[in-house]
């Protein structure tokens, strides 16, 4: 009889206790994980309430950045600002096309990838109204990247002067923050 | 003296402890497995039915904590610090790679010898690459020229496509490879 309950209870242990064991061991450790996670998200909350106190106050900084990389593609934006810049410079637009390219992805997780917005343009001046047509892109409160730049001059090195007019092809990325 | 049954009589009284070992030991072993057939069984009721249940009640209360700390920052809240933050970064990482195409003009008039001229110029960001084409007034002039490319330390090398005599002129397409960072933002 003693034999009997001896060995009932080696099976009692070997089939329930180990099994809740393991069942105990596996809670506790779902039970730090979230424990861990909930310090953790702690944490951010603290540091994201400290946040939205100082972007309360940064509201002029929010439209700077938004200047210089707006939320959405605004292309009429971009068309206003090659006009402007042109006029400025003496520079006449003769076309644009607009290519989109892919949606660039930053490595970082949380970041939220940006739009770039390829433009080819042909533009006519001389070739000083044309340098700082480029320098004023460059500078651009847009960021604005000139990445080819292309002039084929018919006029002959004699008939030149200061004020001869050529014709150049530009191709120029905008960026925009994807929502 | 032969043995008779009192002799036996001694033996016999002295047997019965004997007995009575041999009773209480199994009545121990029994009472022991018992006990220890309890305690399992105890062990296993206070884990199934106290700490089990208590560990998955923490764990809920986690959960519900977890969940309400979401809802402590409002959704709009959390889109425009997110894309507030994301502005930062990706307008960083732009600026860093801002190109400054014009840097090339002042260095090619700075370089260009007065008796050379250009009638194709293509600059290109992918590899660098600045083509152009065009005429010097003599050999001597064009050879002058690629020294002083050469010598220029914004250029990285230079590839001669072609050069060839018209009359007394020499004509030329060749490419210039800028290095790496000069047209970068600084």
């Amino acid at each position: 009889m003693a034999l009997l309950f001896f060995v009932a209870a080696i099976v009692f242990y070997s089939t329930f206790i180990r099994k809740e064991f393991a069942d105990i061991q596996k809670l506790r450790g779902e039970q730090a994980a979230k424990n861990q996670v909930l310090a953790e998200q702690q944490n951010a909350v603290t540091q994201i309430k400290a946040l939205l106190q100082q972007y309360g106050g940064i509201a002029q900084l929010q439209e700077t950045l938004s200047s210089a990389l707006p939320q959405g593609e605004d292309l009429a934006n971009v068309f206003s600002q090659f006009n402007a810049i042109a006029a400025n410079n003496k520079v006449s637009i003769q076309s644009i096309n607009i290519e989109a390219a892919p949606i660039r992805t930053p490595p970082d997780s949380l970041v939220q990838g940006y739009g770039v917005l390829k433009f080819s343009l042909r533009v006519a001046g001389s070739y000083e109204a044309f340098k700082s047509f480029i320098q004023a892109l460059e500078t651009n409160i847009r960021v604005l990247d000139v990445k080819g730049i292309r002039l084929e001059s018919m006029v002959a090195p004699s008939q030149r002067t200061i004020l001869s007019i050529f014709t150049y092809s530009l191709v120029v990325e905008a960026y925009y923050q994807t929502k | 003296m032969p043995l008779g049954r009192d002799n036996f009589e001694g033996l016999g009284s002295a047997g019965l402890p004997k007995r009575q070992f041999a009773v209480g030991w199994p009545w121990r072993l029994l009472l022991l497995s018992v006990v220890v057939l309890g305690l399992t069984v105890f062990v296993w009721a206070g884990l199934n039915f106290g700490y089990k249940p208590f560990l998955i009640s923490q764990i809920n209360k986690l959960d519900k904590e977890i969940s309400d700390l979401g809802k402590v920052i409002s959704l709009e809240d959390q889109e425009n610090l997110l894309i507030f933050y994301s502005q930062i970064a990706n307008l960083s990482q732009i600026l860093k790679n801002h190109i400054v195409s014009s840097k090339v003009f002042p260095l090619l008039e700075q370089i260009t010898n007065q008796k050379v001229y250009y009638n194709k110029f293509d600059l290109s960001l992918l590899d660098r690459g600045l083509s152009l084409e065009g005429q010097a007034q003599s050999l001597e002039t064009l050879a002058q020229q690629l020294e002083s490319f050469k010598e220029t330390p914004e250029i990285e090398r230079i590839a001669v496509k072609e050069a060839k005599l018209s009359g007394t002129t020499a004509q030329f397409s060749l490419k210039l490879f800028l290095k790496d960072n000069f047209l970068k933002f600084k």
